[in-house]
C-alpha cells in the first residue's frame, strides 16, 4: 500500500480510529469492557440497529430520509411475536414481509405521488406506531414459541448467529453499492436526479427500491430483536432508535445531501455509538444523561457536517 | 361559471367544510355528541395543543419544523411545578426565560449552520427530554393548589374557561402578526424561497430564529395552563405533543414545504382532530386506533396539499 493510498484510507475511515481510541479509554476505565462476553454482547446488539443503519444509508445516498425505520422495526417484531406459534419460519417471514411492504408503501407514495420523503415517512411513522399499538393491545406481549430465541442463541464456532448474519449483510450491501449497476444508479440519482433521468436511469425504480430495502432491513432488525427479547410492545422503536440510526450515518461522514458515501462508513458510525452506549451503561451513567448525550451528539455531528459542506462550497 | 365559483369557495375553505360536515354528521348520528357539555369539553381539550400548534404554524410557514415542543412542554411543566412551591411569579418568569433560551438555541444553530430543522430538533427532543427526566430524576412532582395561579387553568370568565380565552387571544395575536405586519410578510417570503429572501435583504436567520422563540414561548403558555390545571409535574407529559401539533397543522392545510398557511387553518385542523378523537372516544374506540387514524389523516392531507399546489402551478 503506497503512502498516498494509506493516507486516503485513514481519512476515509477516521471513525475506525476513533472507535479504537474510545475502546482503549473504556478498557482503562472499566475492566468489564474488554472481555469476550461484553464485546460479543455489543456486536449482537449492534446487529439490530446496524441493519437499520444500512437501510437508512441507502436512502440517504439518494438524498432522501426515512423517519419510519423505528416504527417499521417495531411492526416486524410484533408480527414475528404474534405469528411465531405457526412456526419459527412463519414468524420470520411475517416480520420480513411486514417490513418490506411498509418500505414499498413509503417508496410508492414518495415517487408516484412526488411527495417529500420527510413528510411521508413522518406520517407512516405515526401510522405504523398506531398499528403496533393496535396489534399488541397496548400491552407488552410475549412470544409463545421458545424456539424463536434460537435466532440469537445459536452459535457457529462460538460466534452468535446474528453477528455472522449481520457481517454478511454488510458485505453484500457494500458490494452492491460499490460494484453493481444499481449502486452506481443510487449515487447518480442522489447526485443529480434530473441528469440521471436524462441519462436513461429509471429514477423512480431506484427510489422505490431503496425505500423498499430500507423497510426490509428494518424488518430484519425487527426479527433479530424478536429473536433476542421475544416480546413486543408499542414502546419499541421510539424516537431514540431513529436518533441513533441517523446519528450513525452522519458520524460516518455521509452527507444528507446524498450522492456519496459507503455502507462500511455508516457501520463504523453505529459501532462507535454502540460502544459509547455500552460504556455509559458500564459506568452507570443514568439513562436520562444518556438521552441528553445522544441528542447533543446528533446536533454536534450535524454541525460538523454543515461546516464541511460550507467549506467544500467555497473551495 | 357558477360551478367554478362554488368549487373555488370549497377549494379555499375545504377544511372548514370538512369540519362543518363532520360536526353535522356526528350531531345527527350521536346524541351524546351534540350536548353542550360535550362541545365545551372539546374546546377545553384543544386549548393547550391549539396554542402549541399556533406557535408551530409560524415555524412551518418559515420553512422549518420544530419537533422538540413535546420535550420542551415536559421540561417547563416540571420547572414550573418545582418553583411554584416557592413563588408563582418566579415559576412563570423562569419558564418564559427557559423557553426563550430553548428557542434561541434551536433557531440559532439551525440558521447559523443552515441545517435541517427536523433532524436538529429531533436531537433537541432527546436532549431536552433527558433534561426534564434529570430535573425530577424521573419522578412525578406535586405543586400547591388554591393560589391565584390556579385561576389560569381552572378559572372562568362569563362561564368560559380562562385558558380557552387565552388560546383565542394568542390565535388572534398570531394571525395579526402573520397578515398585518412586515414580520409576518417576511416569514412567508423566507418560507417560499429563502435564497431570494436573503438577496432581497431579509435577514432570514433572524426571522427563522424568532419563529422558533415564538414556538417555545407558546409551549411555555401551554405548560403554564397545564401546570395550573393539574398541579402536578411529570417529565413525560409532553411526549407525542409534537406529532399531535404536526397532524393538526397538516390537516388544517398548512404546507410542510413552508411559505403558506394561516392560524385560521391551524385552528380548523386542531378542531377537526379534536372532534374525531372525541367521536372515537364516544364510540369506545381504543387509543391505538386513534393513532392509526391520525397517521392516515397526515398522509391524506399531505397528498391533498400537493395535489392542490400542482393545480395552481399548471
Amino acid at each position: 500500500m503506497s503512502s498516498e493510498k494509506l493516507r486516503s484510507f485513514v481519512i476515509e475511515h477516521r471513525m475506525l480510529f476513533i472507535v479504537i481510541a474510545v475502546g482503549i479509554v473504556l478498557s482503562l476505565l472499566s475492566r468489564h469492557f474488554f472481555s469476550v462476553e461484553n464485546i460479543v454482547s455489543i456486536l449482537t446488539n449492534m446487529s439490530v440497529e446496524g441493519s437499520m443503519v444500512i437501510g437508512m444509508a441507502l436512502v440517504i445516498f439518494l438524498g432522501e430520509i426515512d423517519l419510519s425505520v423505528g416504527s417499521v422495526m417495531a411492526l416486524a417484531t410484533t408480527l414475528s411475536v404474534l405469528l411465531q406459534n405457526y412456526g419459527v419460519v412463519v414468524g420470520v417471514f411475517a416480520g420480513l414481509s411486514g417490513g418490506l411492504i411498509a418500505g414499498l408503501v413509503n417508496g410508492v407514495l414518495i415517487t408516484k405521488l412526488k411527495l417529500p420523503s420527510i413528510a411521508v415517512t413522518l406520517g407512516t411513522m405515526i401510522l405504523i406506531n398506531g398499528v403496533v399499538f393496535a396489534l399488541t393491545g397496548e400491552h407488552t406481549i410475549a412470544g409463545s414459541n421458545s424456539s424463536f430465541l434460537l435466532i440469537s442463541q445459536t452459535q457457529i464456532f462460538g460466534i452468535p448467529l446474528p453477528i455472522i448474519f449481520f457481517v454478511v449483510l454488510v458485505a453484500v450491501f457494500e458490494v452492491i453499492i460499490q460494484k453493481s449497476l444499481f449502486g452506481r444508479n443510487v449515487f447518480a440519482v442522489g447526485g443529480n436526479a434530473t441528469a440521471s433521468r436524462l441519462f436513461g436511469i429509471k429514477v423512480e425504480r431506484v427510489r422505490i427500491s431503496c425505500f423498499a430495502l430500507s423497510g426490509f432491513l428494518s424488518g430484519v432488525a425487527g426479527v433479530l430483536l424478536a429473536g433476542k427479547i421475544n416480546t413486543a410492545s408499542g414502546n419499541l422503536g421510539g424516537s431514540g432508535t431513529l436518533i441513533l440510526v441517523i446519528t450513525a450515518v452522519l458520524l460516518g461522514g455521509i452527507s444528507l445531501r446524498g450522492g456519496e458515501g459507503s455502507v462500511t462508513r455508516a457501520i463504523e458510525g453505529i459501532l462507535l455509538l454502540m460502544i459509547l452506549n455500552n460504556g455509559m451503561v458500564l459506568m452507570r451513567i443514568s439513562s436520562f444523561v444518556q438521552d441528553v448525550i445522544r441528542g447533543s451528539l446528533l446536533i454536534l455531528v450535524l454541525a460538523i457536517e454543515a461546516v464541511n459542506v460550507r467549506r467544500k462550497k467555497y473551495l | 361559471m357558477k360551478k367554478v365559483k362554488f368549487r373555488d369557495i370549497i377549494g379555499k375553505q375545504s377544511t372548514l367544510a370538512i369540519l362543518v360536515l363532520l360536526v353535522l354528521l356526528l350531531s345527527v348520528t350521536t346524541p351524546s355528541f351534540r350536548t353542550v357539555g360535550n362541545m365545551v369539553n372539546i374546546l377545553k381539550q384543544v386549548s393547550m395543543i391549539g396554542i402549541i400548534s399556533c406557535g408551530m404554524t409560524l415555524v412551518v410557514i418559515s420553512g422549518c419544523l420544530d419537533l422538540s415542543v413535546g420535550s420542551v412542554f415536559s421540561l417547563l411543566n416540571v420547572i414550573i411545578i418545582s418553583l411554584q412551591q416557592r413563588s408563582n411569579l418566579l415559576a412563570i418568569t423562569v419558564a418564559i426565560i427557559v423557553a426563550v433560551l430553548i428557542g434561541l438555541f434551536n433557531g440559532g444553530i439551525i440558521t447559523a449552520f443552515d441545517m435541517n430543522s427536523i433532524i436538529v430538533t429531533l436531537g433537541s427532543l432527546s436532549l431536552i427530554g433527558g433534561l426534564a427526566l434529570l430535573y425530577t430524576n424521573g419522578a412525578i412532582i406535586h405543586g400547591i393548589s388554591d393560589t391565584w395561579f390556579s385561576v389560569i387553568g381552572k378559572g372562568r370568565v362569563f362561564g368560559i374557561p380562562v385558558h380557552v380565552l387565552v388560546f383565542l387571544f394568542i390565535a388572534l395575536i398570531y394571525q395579526i402578526l402573520l397578515t398585518g405586519t412586515s414580520f409576518g410578510k417576511k416569514i412567508r417570503y423566507v418560507g417560499v424561497n429563502p435564497e431570494a429572501a436573503r438577496i432581497a435583504g431579509i435577514r432570514t436567520g433572524k426571522i427563522r430564529t424568532l419563529t422558533f422563540i415564538i414556538s417555545s414561548l407558546s409551549v411555555a403558555v401551554a405548560a403554564i395552563i397545564y401546570s395550573s390545571r393539574m398541579v402536578t409535574g411529570s417529565p413525560v407529559t409532553g411526549v407525542g405533543y409534537e406529532f399531535s401539533a404536526i397532524t393538526a397543522l397538516v390537516v388544517g392545510g398548512i404546507s410542510l414545504r413552508g411559505g403558506s398557511g394561516s392560524i385560521f387553518g391551524t385552528i380548523i385542523g386542531v378542531l377537526i382532530l379534536a372532534v374525531i378523537v372525541n367521536a372515537l372516544t364516544l364510540y369506545n374506540v381504543p387509543f391505538s386506533i386513534q393513532n392509526i387514524v391520525k397517521g392516515f389523516l397526515i398522509i391524506i392531507a399531505i397528498i391533498a396539499d400537493i395535489r392542490a399546489r400542482r393545480e395552481i402551478e399548471f
